[in-house]
């Protein structure tokens, strides 16, 4: 019987990647951490939310249903910020919100761990339309990816020419501002809450500015971060998952759940 | 002297009443009225016609480093957008206060026909900006980049469409009433019109919400966009505006 569930909201670096020597072998931290529990016998549920891509707007908003509409109560978030700059786009809102509940076993059958299926959680970057699930995230490396266009990634290149919230530094207050909220609506809803940051944003540097929110930010507490990563993306293969759930999330979460 | 700043929309510029040759903005109207008590005093009115709340968040940054003694917050409606060729040379216009409609003594506001954004091409304005809104954006056959991305935004991104929109707008007021604050600055903020499919709570940080708050309110608008004329403007600034700048005054200023 589970008696604690765990709500974990990412991006990209949330999902699974295998490293460079050994690219078959693919975890996401998320899973490792559900195994670590079950090996210490926990009864314990993880609920890996992470899509590729996913903007900070899809993340307070996915959070705002699984806190408030998804009719489980958790017992610990973890949130990895995603990085400004990101936006996303949605077909139907009632489709998508049905479509948050539709999680699935993991890409390595860990016992109680559920995630969105890889193939339903990539948007779709050779046409830029709506996924299969109806939604699209776009960054500004995802909307350089193709030749093809659409309405949705034309507006997103004309905001991030053009609109005073996606042009100017604003960005970066309006992340802000949507971080906190975030945070407030976890200690509203009593769900402790572990936030972190993979890396702080090269448009804004201020590593002040962005220790607001987040309780660590991994570019900065690792010193070889770097050598972690297996792609140009700063995503972590096994190895870097490894080292990020023994050293950051794991005595967290023990913390905050006590004994098995 | 003490300076007051304005940062509206449409709602704090001039309109006229049916019949009345008088176009006056309540800022407008109330440095006269603070001047008839003989009070030493300035207001810049910045208010732009369809400003979203991210320029009027952009402005307040722009402005709060040049000394101010009260600061009114009128806060815009949700679902607008401003788009900016250059942020530089925008910045630079936002210092082209000039004297008001009505030449009061001691009132600015930004000039009435360059603020304006193009509604008929969608292109940049001449300051180069341009405000949108659901109803400017559908007023001309014409498009744009910009329309075009304001349109897809209001149909289909997660910050414009889906509730966070009208939250993001809330926490956007209360970070610049928190930012008027920590500059020890004294501050009105208050909606003109809360849309209906917003509950009251919409309004919890506020000082007022004209809509809530005026009585016979409606009766008071003179087109389709609840825009005062000078008779209510007048009513604004007795019921609820100058009651709380006198309480300012009579504090801080």
């Amino acid at each position: 019987m589970i008696k604690q569930r765990i709500l974990v909201i990412g991006c990209s670096f949330t999902k699974q990647y295998g490293d460079i020597d050994d690219p078959y072998t693919r975890w996401s931290w998320a899973e490792i951490v559900q195994q670590k529990l079950n090996d210490r016998g926990y009864s314990t549920k993880t609920y890996n939310t992470s899509q590729y891509c996913s903007s900070i707007f899809a993340q307070w908003h996915n959070l705002k249903f699984y806190l408030e509409q998804s009719n489980k109560k958790f017992d610990l978030a973890i949130v990895q910020l995603t990085t400004p700059g990101r936006m996303t786009y949605i077909e139907n809102e009632i489709d998508y919100l049905h479509y948050l509940s539709k999680l699935e076993p993991g890409f390595n059958g860990v016992e109680n761990y559920l995630e969105w299926p890889h193939d339903f959680s990539v948007s779709d970057y050779d046409t830029f339309k709506f996924n299969s699930r109806g939604f699209l995230h776009l960054n500004g490396g995802t909307a350089a990816m193709g030749k093809r266009t659409s309405e949705l990634k034309e507006a997103y290149l004309t905001d991030n020419l053009y609109s005073l919230p996606f042009s100017t530094p604003m960005q970066n207050d309006i992340t802000l501002l949507i971080e906190k909220e975030m945070r407030r609506l976890c200690e509203h809803h009593g769900v402790p809450l572990i936030m972190f940051r993979w890396f702080r944003y090269p448009g804004n540097d201020d590593k002040e500015f962005w220790q607001q929110t987040a309780d660590f930010c991994l570019s900065d507490s690792i010193p070889d971060f770097y050598d972690y990563t297996v792609d140009d993306g700063h995503h972590f293969g096994v190895r870097g998952n490894k080292k990020l759930v023994k050293e950051f999330i794991f005595p967290r979460v023990i913390n905050t759940l006590g004994e098995p | 002297m003490k300076k007051i700043l304005v940062i509206g929309c449409s709602w704090s510029r001039q309109y006229a009443d049916p019949g009345d040759s008088i176009k006056i903005s309540w800022p407008e109207l109330m440095q006269q009225q603070l001047l008839d008590r003989g009070l030493d005093v300035e207001t810049a009115n910045t208010s732009q016609i369809c400003s979203s709340i991210f320029a009027q968040w952009h402005n307040l940054k722009f402005y709060l480093p040049l000394q101010w003694d009260l600061v009114i917050l009128q806060f815009t409606g949700t679902q607008r957008q401003t788009y900016v060729a250059d942020e530089m040379e925008y910045n630079s216009y936002l210092n082209t206060l000039a004297p008001g409609f009505n030449g009061v003594q001691g009132y600015t506001e930004l000039d009435y026909d360059t603020m304006v954004s193009d509604w008929i091409t969608y292109g940049f304005n001449q300051h180069g900006f341009l405000h949108l809104n659901p109803g400017t954006a559908t007023s001309s056959s014409k498009t744009s980049e910009m329309k075009e991305a304001y349109l897809t935004n209001c149909l289909y991104s997660v910050y414009a469409n889906t509730q966070e929109a009208k939250q993001l707008q809330v926490l956007i007021e209360k970070e610049m009433i928190a930012t008027v604050k920590s500059h020890n600055i004294p501050v009105i903020a208050y909606r003109h019109w809360r849309n209906p499919v917003y509950n009251i709570k919409y309004n919890e940080h506020l000082d007022f919400c004209v809509s809530d708050d005026l009585e016979n309110w409606k009766d008071y608008q003179v087109d389709g966009g609840q825009h005062f004329g000078r008779r209510g403007n007048t009513a604004l600034l007795e019921k609820l505006i100058m009651p709380k700048v006198l309480e300012c005054i009579d504090t801080k200023i």
